[in-house]
């Protein structure tokens, strides 16, 4: 029915960017205005008497330390088109959501769960949408290495899904 | 088809646009506003006459052009110079956008920004104060008695019979606030400011005779000022979705003199 | 060339029901689109009936606000949107860009089975238990999240919240789609300033759309938390249904508002530029003579846009926001203006010096022009902070709202089915009963609208059950009854429309692949256009798209924009 295979337009022959780069800048774009919507919520909910801080996960920290090597490590494998590195990069990002399960975990044993105070409320919903977006460049991730696809669009999202994931824990350390 | 020798024809489909403008600005001009009983209501209907002056103007313009050029064009004659440099084109956007940004800004820095102190200024140190709450479906209006403070309220209180704005009795400036279902009486010629605040959903406090209107937000203390120019009552409604009885969330504001409006709250006791 | 490519579909399923071609998808969301209208204007009838005889009843209250609710939602996303910006979004671009079909047919495709759901899930709403949401189009919370506060906001507002992401995923989707395309497609020689003025609205109206669409997304999320999780986001403390206090605290409801409107604002615009860009097109395509001010006007979208997303606080003047950031808002939003008049200005000064045909399509092309003008100015009333106290609220607003994203988007998508009827089917829709429906829709439409604004002048607020119980909306509602005979009109006059569409397609006049003579490359393609467009080479462009002399012969005024081998 349809050809998987990606057609790239000529890049040389005139000067329009690649279609996979614009593709990936809008999106990117639209996940970043998604958390910019986030941003002005969590500001504008913070000042509220009712606003009891949590304190991080400590689990998060390990998934952190897991998304930035897995960024790392899939940086190398566009760079030196190595599959097997493309390989831990996807392990290493399973990693990450399994950290945040027992994040969710960590957190709901300590007695706060998504109603609980507004900070925890920020936690629970800012690190499911982020994971949903995650998942999604996982699989995205699985189909490029089963495909041997071009790598170069799925690190841009996988690298600003981390960028995102950092920003996010410098939003809710505050 | 107009691949044969004679196109379709109408240049009197221009009519069309001179009796859109003509019947537009005229029935603007006729008058809709209702009379205003307000000192900023007059400020408010200068800058809508303002504006149906100027853009009332600028719309005629246009729709005489445009039916003047269907009429001229429709008719199908061959035309020369027809096409000007773009030099020439964007000369021309400099004149609209001059026009509106003069037009535009006048209407907002210069007609309307004299009202705005009024609406939004300080008021005054004399200003007669009155609190009215919105709820599904009324208006509970406090009037903040002798003391001239508006006493503490806790909603776990609130009680729709009872203690429909959960007075906190403890609290000796609630012992003497007056608590009134729907009619808000207020001095003739004073500035009134009215507290407002709601209980459930968003509700809109709006005087249409007056030019008022502020929403009520649960949760937030919002304050709405203007002064009575004229004894009367006047319709007070809800002009924010609130529910099945948005439609009849009806109060009234009755404005009275000062002597008047004194022996009326002598007359009332305090809800506590 | 598409980045992607498809190859030929052979069978009935691949090629009518789950096809990747942009012209099958883009009827497929104008079919649901026209469905979904007949839905939306009887809703509209039903409003109508109750306001203009509210001593019947011939609704509930709990209806009524339902009816008001769905038709706004309706019309806005699954009518206007899908028609006008997925339908003729999706059935233009490639054609006259000279693209063999979008850049991702595969996500093409999927971005409308995607709307399909969310269109069901509307009309499910209907009758689960509670009715259809009801607290506006709007959706405002405390009155959206809390089922105790209006019958609506039980089931049906889930549903509602639902069916609202399945339309930001479907739009994303698709403006992405249209995004990559422009940017990547376009036939050899087609630079940016070549394009036709249609697809610069398009690629204008993707990124504000697919800018603006994230923070309602965090909105809806927010929201369905509130309902559904126990969260505070936008619900404040000492709530009070029924003598108990709710035990939500410390949320704001304006937040949800800045969020909504952040939106809201952007996405008239995503629904009125492309209608404003196909009246260019067909100006030019009547008229005989190039667009005049081309240049400005792609400069005036591109400020207009980029203004666009700065001003969304005009909705909120009288919300109790800082009133210095309502006097920015003001400032900002009536600056909207210029741009609009010079695209205002160009349109009309396109006429000059012109030769007009009026075939079918120019009748609502010209039309279109004078209500931008009507609804352009009325904006400004609303635009005024201090005079939007007066009016917010009121069926000024209402009026204002339809005539820009209720008449100039309805007009230049019955323009757009007349013109491109020959290149979606190969026929021309039958002259005579398109003018009848222009006189019996225009006239009607128009006017019902204006009078609106003269309600609002006098008073009449908007959301109202009944009217009567006011003494000051009494004047207003003696023009309910011209407003609601006109509406009956112009909704039944849609049946005209429907038997000349549906009876042309099958056994209209056939036409070649030009039958306007006009010069934009989408006609110099089979009428109907197959698959892949172009059966042999691709189009080559050499000059602007409004190559039309009006001086000389009438069977030779016109130079196409593309050079087909």
């Amino acid at each position: 029915m349809t050809s998987s295979a990606v057609e790239l337009p000529a890049h040389g022959a005139d000067l329009r960017p690649r279609a996979g780069d614009i593709m990936c800048i809008v999106l990117l774009g639209v996940v970043a205005m998604l958390f910019a919507g986030f941003t002005a919520a969590y500001f504008i909910r913070r000042p509220s008497p009712d606003w009891v801080p949590i304190a991080i996960p400590s689990w998060s920290w390990l998934g952190t330390a897991a998304l930035v090597v897995s960024s790392a490590l899939l940086e190398g494998a566009r760079r030196r088109q190595n599959r097997s590195l493309l390989g831990a990069s996807i392990l290493l990002g399973f990693v990450f959501l399994g950290s945040q399960v027992l994040s969710w975990n960590e957190l709901s044993a300590a007695g706060v769960y998504l109603p609980s105070t507004p900070h925890g409320s920020f936690y629970f919903m800012l690190t499911a949408v982020h994971g949903v977006h995650l998942l999604c460049g996982l699989l995205a991730l699985i189909y490029t290495a089963v495909r041997r696809a071009e790598i170069r669009w799925v690190a841009g999202y996988w690298h600003f899904m981390g960028l995102i994931w950092l920003y996010t824990l410098l939003l809710l350390a505050n | 088809m107009s691949e044969s020798n004679s196109p379709p024809r109408n240049p009197r489909f221009g009519i069309l646009f001179f009796v859109f403008g003509i019947a537009v600005v005229g029935t603007f001009a006729l008058g809709w506003l209702p009379d205003v009983k307000s000192a900023h209501g007059h400020g408010i209907d200068g800058v809508i006459r303002y504006l149906l002056g100027t853009t009332g103007a600028l719309f005629l313009l246009g729709c005489i052009v445009l039916g003047f050029f269907v009429m001229k064009y429709g008719r199908g004659e061959a035309q020369t110079r027809a096409i000007v440099s773009g030099k020439a084109q964007a000369l021309w956007a400099v004149v609209p956008v001059l026009i509106m940004c003069a037009i535009s800004e006048v209407g907002v820095l210069v007609m309307a920004l004299p009202v705005f102190g009024e609406v939004y200024g300080e008021p005054p140190a004399d200003a007669y104060h009155v609190e009215v709450v919105g709820k599904q479906f009324e208006w509970l209006v406090r009037y903040p008695g002798p003391d001239g403070v508006f006493g503490e309220v806790d909603h776990e209180k609130v009680h729709e019979t009872r203690n429909p704005l959960g007075l906190v009795k403890s609290d000796p400036a609630a012992l003497d606030d007056i608590v009134v279902r729907g009619k808000v009486h207020i001095p003739v010629d004073r500035m009134t400011v009215v507290h407002l605040r709601a209980l459930d959903v968003i509700h809109s406090f709006t005087v249409p005779l007056f030019r008022v209107k502020q929403d009520t937000l649960p949760g937030y203390e919002a304050f709405t000022q203007f002064t009575a120019t004229e004894a009367g009552t006047f319709e007070l409604a809800c002009a924010e979705l609130c529910g099945l009885g948005h439609y009849r969330m009806q109060g009234s504001v009755i404005a009275e003199s000062e002597e008047s409006l004194q022996n009326w709250l002598n007359g009332q006791e305090p809800w506590l | 060339m598409a980045v992607e490519e498809h190859s030929a579909p052979t069978s009935f399923v691949q090629k009518y029901i789950f096809s990747q071609d942009h012209k099958v998808i883009g009827l497929q969301y104008i079919f649901t689109a026209l469905f979904m209208a007949i839905v939306g204007g009887g809703l509209a009838v039903m409003i109508r009936t109750q306001i203009t005889w509210p001593e019947k009843a011939m609704v509930t209250p709990e209806a009524y606000l339902s009816l008001v609710t769905m038709h706004g939602t309706i019309m806005v996303f699954f009518v206007v949107s899908l028609a006008l910006v997925s339908g003729f979004g999706n059935f233009l671009i490639p054609l006259m860009i000279g693209a063999r079909d979008m850049a991702y047919p595969l996500l093409n495709m999927l971005s409308y089975w995607t709307i399909v759901p969310a269109c069901l899930l509307v009309l499910v709403s209907f009758v689960v238990e509670g009715g259809a949401a009801a607290a506006g189009w709007t959706a405002y919370p405390p009155l959206s999240a809390l089922p105790e506060a209006v019958p609506g906001s039980g089931l049906g507002q889930t549903l509602w919240l639902l069916a609202m992401a399945l339309f930001i995923v479907s739009f994303t989707m698709g403006g992405l789609n249209y995004i990559v395309t422009i940017l990547n497609c376009r036939a050899k020689g087609m630079s940016l300033m070549r394009m036709p003025l249609t697809i610069w609205t398009y690629f204008m109206s993707s990124i504000l759309g697919v800018l603006s669409f994230p923070p309602l997304t965090a909105a809806a999320i927010m929201l369905l938390l509130d309902r559904h999780g126990g969260t505070s986001f936008f619900l404040p403390d000492g709530l009070v249904f029924n003598n108990e206090v709710l035990a939500h605290e410390g949320g704001t409801p304006l937040l949800f508002q800045h969020l909504f409107w952040f939106l809201g604002h952007p996405e008239v615009y995503v629904l009125v530029l492309p209608g404003i860009g196909i009246t260019f097109d067909l100006i030019a395509t009547f008229a005989r003579r190039p667009v005049f001010g081309y240049k400005t006007s792609v400069y005036a979208l591109v400020v207009v846009g980029f203004l666009s997303m700065i001003v969304w606080g005009h909705h909120m003047y009288v919300t109790g926001m800082n009133p210095y950031v309502g006097e920015y808002f003001s400032v900002a939003t009536v600056l909207i203006t210029a741009p609009f008049a010079v695209l205002g200005m160009n349109l009309v000064a396109s006429l000059w010096r012109s030769r007009i045909r009026m075939e079918v399509p120019m009748y609502w092309a010209l039309g279109t022009v004078a209500v931008i003008g009507l609804g352009g100015f009325g904006g400004l009333f609303l635009a005024t902070s201090i005079s939007d106290i007066y009016f917010h609220d009121s069926f000024f607003v209402v009026g204002h709202f339809h005539l820009m994203i209720g008449v100039v988007t309805v007009l230049s998508i019955f323009a757009g089915l007349y013109h491109w009827f020959p290149k979606m089917f190969g026929r021309v829709m039958n002259a005579r009963l398109g003018k009848l429906h222009f006189w019996l829709t225009y006239v009607p439409m128009v006017t019902l609208f204006f009078l609106m604004h003269l309600q609002g002048m006098s008073g009449l607020l908007r959301r109202y059950y009944d009217h009567s119980i006011y003494e000051f909306q009494k004047p207003g509602q003696e023009l309910a009854l011209a407003i609601t005979l006109l509406t009956y009109t112009a909704f039944a006059a849609q049946g005209i429309f429907f038997w000349n569409f549906f009876r042309s397609m099958f056994s209209g006049e056939k036409v070649g692949e030009n039958p306007w003579n006009a010069t934009t490359v989408e006609w110099t393609t089979p009428s109907p256009a197959g698959h892949g467009n172009w059966p042999g080479a691709l189009p080559v462009i050499d000059r602007h798209p409004y190559d039309y002399d009006p001086a000389a012969a009438e069977d030779k005024d016109y130079n196409p924009q593309g050079v087909v081998a």
